[in-house]
């Protein structure tokens, strides 16, 4: 019996072994002084992230608090007073300079809609609709951006939500608030907007909204090789990812898509409002714009390659 | 993505399946693949060539285990190709592996002819199972993937020389398990 016959039986092995082979647990039995040195390492960094917290402390608009300075790669270069050019119309109180070049993206989005929709019993919960009065007390702002790329159409212009609330305490189960922003291609048979184009794809973006942390119908992604990376935008850590989506007809021949189209979604937390950007077709500068027109609604941005 | 989804979409005859595919599993399958293989190029084809093979059997197969099933692919045509440039390429971490097991197999060449490969597939399968876990794994990990003794040692947490040991130690019992079922 040669090797290469008993590597033929090998490759004819049950897929169970294989699959016990890589799901085997990569659990390392350190020695002792190996659980010493990571002691001894650990607190080392310990030490240097409470210098490097402390030493950093004094500078302003560099870094975020919550995030390792090395996280942060986005600041404002430089706050200006901008004057007002013409009375009467409100006009930003400050222009932040942004490097694009500086912002973390990070790729291999794995983008899947989660369309599944939570059931409420109704023996349990009531649901309530919230108009934009409700809404915006609830939330303790108006959550509706402040700026939006030309042509977009808001689907829901009054930002109204149908908020789930348990009988049984009155606590708020769900509260995730849903504004899109789309361009309007026409109007389907039934006189509903028609949102895509001759590629069936949308172009604007949805802002969900939720202090449940409830996004469905949204986009989740993981990062699946590397850890997420946040970006400083405008004083607020802001995670964004993106995608190259493919969209049809695919060629019969090579399976090729007939083409890629942008797909980017922004999340980040303000005031314990966890907020998600979804934006398909937009430029990555028009996602930040809106980002920033919701975290702080006067301010002018300056882009820098 | 899971792989229940993305074996829906391979049902669903929908291209995406592929690139979700490569996304989760393509580094996983070219490291595998370049065990038995020197050329990049090579690796490439056999990869792309295991992704078509997974195009055709899925459906109408339904894999338990979906990288299981798919590493199965990379490794048998990975194989072929190494059987393929044998002659020119003699240092690859396949070959090393296989020559550690040299010793424990028949030097004659009429147990091919008595033996289907299958047949001793499911007696090496019987053995393993007289193996526990760990030394299971140690020993798939390095004749099925041919991991290095390195890779395996910071996988199970032991010493290189403990690894080295360990599989000394499976092969003569491999050695005496055949010899028992007149396999030798």
């Amino acid at each position: 019996m040669n090797t290469s016959f008993f590597s033929s039986a090998l490759s004819q092995l049950d897929e169970k072994y294989i699959e016990e082979a890589l799901s085997y647990p990569r659990t390392a039995k350190h020695h002792w002084w190996v659980k010493l040195g990571a002691a001894a390492c650990f607190a080392l960094v310990f030490t240097t992230v409470l210098f490097l917290s402390s030493s950093r402390s004094g500078q302003s608009g560099v870094t975020s608090p919550g995030l390792p300075p090395a996280v942060i790669t986005t600041t404002p270069v430089s706050v200006e007073n901008s004057p007002s050019e013409t009375p009467g119309e409100p006009q930003p109180s400050e222009t932040i300079h942004i490097d694009l070049g500086n912002i973390v993206v990070n790729r291999n989005l794995d983008a899947m809609p989660d369309a599944a929709r939570i059931y409420y019993d109704p023996e349990l919960y009531d649901e309530v609709l919230w108009d934009q009065e409700d809404v915006i007390g609830y939330y303790g702002r108006d959550l509706i951006p402040s700026w939006v790329p030309d042509g977009l159409t808001a689907l829901n212009p009054e930002a109204v939500l149908r908020a789930q609330i348990r009988k049984e305490d009155g606590t708020v189960a769900e509260d995730t608030l849903h504004l899109s922003f789309y361009q309007v291609y026409g109007t389907w048979d039934d006189g509903s907007p028609r949102l895509i184009d001759e590629n069936t794809v949308r172009h604007g973006f949805t802002l969900s909204a939720s202090k449940v942390g409830l996004f469905n119908c949204g986009i989740v992604y993981v990062r699946l090789e590397d850890a997420v990376k946040a970006s400083d935008i405008a004083g607020t850590p802001v995670t964004i990812g993106y995608r190259a989506m493919p969209y049809g007809p695919y060629d019969p021949e090579t399976h090729e898509p007939a083409g890629y189209y942008d797909l980017y979604v922004a999340e980040f937390t303000l005031n314990d409002i966890k907020l998600q950007v979804v934006a398909e077709q937009m430029e990555l500068e028009d996602v930040i714009k809106v980002v920033v027109s919701i975290i702080q609604p006067n301010l002018e941005i300056v882009f820098e390659q | 993505m899971p792989d229940e989804e993305i074996i829906a979409l391979f049902f669903a005859r929908s291209e995406q399946a592929l690139q979700e595919l490569d996304r989760k599993y393509g580094s996983l399958c070219r490291q595998l693949s370049s065990r038995f293989l020197c050329d990049q190029r090579d690796v490439e084809e056999c990869v792309s060539d295991a992704y078509l093979g997974l195009w055709n059997a899925v459906p109408p197969a339904k894999p338990d285990s979906l990288r299981a099933f798919l590493c199965k692919i990379v490794r048998n045509l990975s194989l072929k190709r190494y059987e393929g440039n044998h002659a020119a390429k003699r240092d690859r971490a396949h070959e090393v592996a296989m020559e550690e097991l040299q010793e424990c197999l028949p030097s004659s060449h009429y147990v091919e002819i008595q033996l289907e490969s299958k047949e001793l597939a499911r007696t090496l399968e019987a053995f393993l199972d007289t193996l526990d876990r760990e030394n299971r794994v140690i020993f798939l990990r390095r004749y099925w993937f041919s991991d290095s003794y390195g890779d395996i040692a910071r996988l199970t947490g032991l010493s290189e020389k403990n690894v080295s040991v360990r599989l000394t130690r499976t092969r003569k019992q491999l050695r005496q398990y055949l010899q028992e079922r007149e396999v030798f």
